[in-house]
């Protein structure tokens, strides 16, 4: 039960992703919650990767992990301006208001 | 012994706290346990031996992006969520179990039938009837997780699921739509139908993460063996492969996060138009011809127009 093998890190990893996939669909509240819930999702496919990495002692699963943590680094600034942005014009970010596309 | 413990511990931990991201009412709460759960992703990478990574995580996500977060919902001034009454929420739960058990019903068989099908296609493509008997078993064994989990397969059960995705709301809307049973199956696109997808994701990862093992091409592909640790540590070599194979991917990520950063400037710049400002440009192209003109003034009448 001690011995860790690279299954029990991909369980974790899946574990995480679909936390933040269910928080995608079903956390209906805000916009900044499914923000958090994509970068939870990018969370276990890191973690997918580093283990793998670690598991075939190739370094390269290390390295796309670091171009993920870019991207999402990203996206999340763009993510929260847009949301800024969104806020300013409605005064709300729940995402029950979203659909609505003009006005 | 201890190398466990710690993964147990800090994998407890992680699934902890994105149970809070996802579960916290209060927005701050939330921000404040994805910064707990990245504390404990990057313990996990402590443990594998990507510590360059785990310092990137507590550096960069824990002092920048989650930061970010709690500005941005300091200054957005929501309020936190109000409490949903008990008893519709039991309702729902009850009717996203039934419309779990539901999609199962047409999604699972499915699934299962491509996942044989796939296992028996090279045995019926062949004419070796040696070769079908073998693919026979292979379903009843598959159940009892012991198949070989092949990348075709994997691929495959993959794009069924977006498939299910992108199908199952629309499907879900016009059966509601055609039928008598609307009340029960409208609930099928909010809630429910989130549980289900999330729920299949997860059956789905598990499954593959349980029957998971390398084939034996793996240990011979390997396109960056890990240097030995007590030679090169795991920051210089991420630094050296990087640099000399990957600099082209660096540079682009470089340009990615210039267009985030113009972006997310551009989004937010506000014009402030109570202010007037010095505008350089109009005072050094204004022409003194459009500017100033003499006007002869005809003795007792007045200037007429200008």
């Amino acid at each position: 039960m001690f011995e860790i093998t690279l299954n029990h890190y991909l369980v974790v990893a899946a574990l995480v992703f679909s936390i933040g996939g269910a928080g995608l669909l079903v956390g209906r509240r805000n916009l900044i919650a499914l923000l958090m819930s994509i970068e939870l999702m990018l969370l276990g496919v890191n973690i997918n990767m580093v283990a793998f990495s670690a598991s075939l002692k190739d370094l390269v699963g290390q390295l796309f992990t670091l171009f993920i943590l870019t991207i999402a680094a990203a996206e999340a600034a763009i993510g929260l301006a847009i949301l800024v942005v969104y806020q300013r014009q409605r005064q709300t970010i729940d995402v029950d208001d979203v659909s609505r596309m003009k006005g | 012994m201890i190398l466990g413990l710690a993964f147990y511990l800090f994998a407890t931990l992680l699934l902890l706290a994105s149970l809070g991201v996802i579960l916290a009412r209060n927005p701050v709460h939330g921000v404040l346990s994805l910064i707990v759960a990245f504390f404990n992703a990057a313990a996990l990478f402590v443990l594998l031996g990507a510590e360059f990574l785990a310092m990137l995580l507590v550096i960069v996500y824990v002092g920048a992006v989650a930061v970010l977060f709690l500005f941005v919902v300091m200054m957005l001034d929501i309020e936190p969520g109000k409490p949903k009454r008990v008893a519709g929420r039991m309702k729902h739960i009850m009717r996203g179990v039934g419309a779990l058990g539901y999609y199962m019903a047409i999604f699972v068989p499915l699934w299962l039938g491509v996942y044989a099908l796939i296992s028996w296609a090279p045995s019926l493509l062949s004419p070796d009837w040696s070769l079908w008997q073998e693919g026979l078993p292979l379903v009843g064994t598959f159940i009892l997780h012991k198949v070989e989990v092949s990348s075709l397969a994997l691929t495959a059960s993959g794009a069924l699921l977006v498939v299910c995705l992108l199908f199952a709301a629309p499907l879900a809307r016009r059966w509601g739509g055609v039928s008598g049973i609307a009340a029960f199956l409208e609930l099928l696109e909010y809630l429910p139908l989130s549980w289900m997808v999330g729920l299949l994701i997860v059956g789905e990862l598990l499954f593959f993460s349980g029957t998971w093992y390398s084939s034996g091409f793996a240990a011979q592909s390997v396109n960056a063996p890990l240097p030995p640790t007590d030679l090169v540590g795991n920051t210089q070599a991420l630094a050296s492969l990087l640099y000399r194979y990957y600099v082209y991917v660096f540079q682009a990520c470089g340009l990615v996060l210039l267009v985030a950063m113009i972006g997310a400037i551009v989004l937010t710049l506000r014009k402030k138009t109570t202010l007037r400002r010095q505008n350089i440009l109009e005072q050094v192209t204004r022409n003194p011809k459009d500017c100033v003109t003499l006007i002869t003034i005809p003795v007792g009448e007045g200037v007429k127009d200008v």
